[in-house]
């Protein structure tokens, strides 16, 4: 039976239940009655976890990265780069192409609400993200990226989901149905979460709980999408640091306390990632991230970006390590042109493989 | 060219208004006072005297729907005509548009009568079936899947062809003309619990026509309810008192799918009640007459406006009233089991609405037999009782 037909049938079940107990007099408790048994949960037929993104751990083995169907959040300092990571995401999934370490094994249809940015700044943001993809060059990727993504400014425009007394807003109400009609969208961005959050959501761990429970429920229409919003952490003090070249390796402390406001918003995600950027006295940039809550993938170590100064500052994977120890040589693989390379410094190749023959690449390092 | 309407004065419409409603209101609910007159809203086969008419302006006004204005209004909603028609058809002979003439004082008559009983009338329908073209037979095959219905349904259905109009009483005449006119007709007796004489006829368009002039009873004999104030319905209410299983369903559609679908098992007796409202009134009858079988209420999966289900819904609702009505007075009741139905005849339970829907969807997509969906209706009747 189609999803839409098996959902239709269990509104019956729960109509039917419901009408006996109005019949009776007594409550609907018709949703705690099932066993195991009785629903059939042993043997029940269910389909792979999906991801948005995968890395390769070798020999043809996928590893889920960004999980698809529930809630996502990325955190990171002001003016870190997250709407700008974010659009990579969103172009990468909608052409199929690669993410920080990771890739959209294929083209889906995205939205992105960018509600800190005008019409002119989402456009300038695009071209320069399509540009440092090199996704100018590739009519095929720049049309599916024209076919599949739907990014719009949303700036001054009230975006919350939640009002005071806890109920679903208009914008909401839209984007719900707007999911509901269009189930072939699987990543939905909304970037800033606060512009998306109640007035209180932050503050108060309940109301928090509230506004990722309706995060849930448009993550739970039928094309069950992923919904990944960009929060701020509480370290935006970091910017203004300069640290020294020769401490680059030095990884920065990332966890999931890192990110701003109550303790809801974190429990309420099933995947949550922190970044860090880093300015050098060798006007260099490095930033810094970290899977810090997974739930249904592996957490990572600190995986390491540089800015790649050639194509528009695009972050380019520079290996990953785990916290408080020597960071550890790349064997992880990158994709460039059409195939998966291992990145690895320039004398340490055969290392690289022979490690991947021993642990598997990323296995090792996450 | 478009024809023009002659000009007609107040005095004209008032005289083709009251024509129109003596002719096909109720004698027994018509009442004249002055230039006033109440009667019921026969077209929408109110029993209430609620329906005004001033002969003096030639407007009319319906308390019940607030619907009202002049003859054009009354001739479109109570005949579904359009004002020259109207005119035409209740209008004085050879009107004159610039008649001055005073208005003949209008007197409400009882209509010449055949003398037949609606019963009668029905055995007539019946009688002149053979060897016509049976256009209700084949829509209930055809569009309905309804299987030999005129072996499953007990003939329980008939044709109304035109030269059947003068088996009618005079006062139905103007009635039965316009919903021949309309399209083809199924017409199906209602009976009442005290016999199995047929109280009234249901005449149901078979192609598509507007929800207003989709069905009728034959006006004057009383609606859905007897006059001792027990209930009519489609099938064979006097037989319920010896009936084990009783199956309350609303309408026409869904009992005679009903019909078919218990394939004339005699542990089930089906009937139809007028509609979802009907479905409490059975249960208070059931009741009253202290009914010792069981009662399946079997109801329509009404939707919202968002097409979401809900118990506050007129088909459910109305079906939790009667269910819980016939429990708390200790009759042995229980919803239909649509879950377990639905979950075992069709992977398209979005398309099934109510009992009716479940063949025509068999119909189209042909996924499991009319003798499965026979099985599994008559399981979902007994098998969690152990019946």
């Amino acid at each position: 039976m189609e999803p839409k037909e098996q959902a239709r049938l269990e509104e019956v079940i729960k109509l039917q239940n419901a009408m006996n107990a109005e019949a009776r007099n007594e409550l609907d408790v018709s949703e705690f009655e099932p066993t195991v048994g009785e629903l059939d949960l042993p043997h029940l037929e269910v389909p792979p976890r999906t991801f948005i993104f995968h890395t390769d751990e070798g020999f043809g083995v996928n590893e889920g990265f960004l999980p698809a169907e529930v809630p996502c959040i990325i955190a990171a300092p002001g003016g870190c780069g997250k709407t700008y990571l974010l659009i990579q995401a969103a172009i990468a999934a909608a052409c199929g192409a690669q993410w920080l370490h990771a890739r959209a094994l294929e083209p889906m249809k995205v939205l992105y609400l960018a509600g800190e940015e005008d019409k002119n700044e989402v456009a300038r943001r695009l071209q320069s993200v399509l540009k440092s993809m090199g996704i100018f060059e590739n009519k095929k990727m720049l049309e599916l990226v024209g076919q599949n993504l739907r990014l719009f400014p949303r700036v001054g425009n009230n975006e919350r989901l939640i009002d005071e007394e806890d109920n679903p807003t208009e914008i909401f109400k839209k984007l719900k149905f707007f999911l509901e009609k269009h189930p072939d969208i699987k990543l939905v961005i909304l970037d800033p979460a606060s512009k998306y959050m109640g007035c209180e959501t932050e503050k108060d761990s309940a109301k928090a709980q509230n506004w990722v429970d309706l995060l849930w429920r448009l993550s739970l229409t039928e094309g069950k999408p992923s919904i990944l919003v960009a929060h701020h952490t509480r370290k935006d003090s970091n910017k203004t640091t300069i640290f020294k070249a020769s401490e680059k390796d030095l990884v920065p402390d990332l966890s999931m306390d890192d990110m701003r406001g109550s303790g809801g918003i974190i429990n309420g995600f099933r995947w949550g990632m922190v970044l860090a950027r880093r300015e050098y006295d060798d006007n260099t940039e490095r930033v810094f991230l970290k899977v810090t809550k997974a739930n249904y993938s592996k957490r990572s170590g600190v995986l390491k970006f540089d800015p790649d100064k050639n194509h528009s500052g695009i972050l380019k994977f520079s290996g990953a390590t785990m916290e408080n120890k020597e960071p550890t040589q790349s064997s992880a693989k990158m994709y460039t042109n059409n195939r998966w390379t291992p990145i690895s410094h320039p004398d340490d190749d055969q290392d690289v493989l022979s490690k991947t023959e021993q642990d598997g690449p990323l296995n090792s390092l996450l | 060219m478009k024809k023009r309407n002659p000009i007609w004065s107040v005095h004209d419409f008032s005289h083709a208004m009251a024509n129109a409603i003596s002719a096909v209101a109720s004698p027994k609910l018509t009442k004249k006072a002055d230039n006033k007159v109440s009667f019921n809203g026969f077209w929408r086969n109110g029993d209430k005297q609620n329906i005004c008419v001033w002969l003096d302006k030639a407007t009319w006004h319906d308390a019940k729907t607030g619907e009202g204005g002049g003859c054009k209004e009354f001739a479109k909603t109570a005949f579904n005509m359009d004002l020259a028609e109207f005119m035409n058809r209740y209008g004085a002979l050879n009107p004159d548009p610039r008649s001055t003439t005073k208005l003949v004082p209008i007197v409400f008559q009882k209509q010449p009568s055949l003398g037949r009983t609606v019963h009668e009338l029905w055995q007539h329908l019946q009688k002149v079936e053979i060897a016509r073209e049976d256009v209700a037979g084949e829509w209930l095959i055809k569009k309905r899947g309804i299987e030999s219905p005129r072996q499953v349904l007990n003939c329980g259905f008939a044709n109304l062809h035109r030269e059947k109009i003068s088996i009618f009483d005079a006062q139905h005449q103007s009635f039965i003309t316009h919903r021949v006119s309309l399209a083809p007709q199924i017409v199906v007796p209602l009976r009442g619990t005290a016999s199995t004489e047929v109280k009234n006829l249901f005449f149901r368009s078979i192609v598509n026509v507007s929800k207003e002039e989709k069905s009728r009873l034959l006006p004057n004999v009383g609606g859905w309810t007897e006059p001792d104030g027990s209930p009519r319905a489609f099938g064979f209410p006097s037989l319920i008192k010896n009936s084990p299983h009783l199956i309350v369903c609303e309408g026409m559609a869904d009992y005679f799918s009903v019909k078919f679908l218990i394939n004339g098992n005699r542990d089930f007796l089906s009937i139809g009640a007028a509609n979802a409202d009907g479905l409490s009134k059975w249960a208070k009858w059931l009741v009253t007459t202290k009914y010792k079988g069981r009662v399946t209420v079997l109801y329509q999966i009404d939707e919202d406006e968002n097409g979401a289900l809900n118990t506050k819904r007129i088909g459910p609702k109305k079906a939790v009233e009667a269910l819980r009505y016939l429990k708390e007075n200790q009759v042995h009741a229980q919803l239909f089991d649509w879950p377990f139905y639905l979950r075992h005849t069709s992977s398209h339970p979005s398309r099934i609405n109510d009992i009716a829907d479940s063949l025509s969807t068999e119909l189209t997509y042909r996924e499991c037999g009319s003798h499965h969906l026979q099985e599994v209706f008559l399981l979902s009747l007994t098998i969690k009782k152990g019946l």
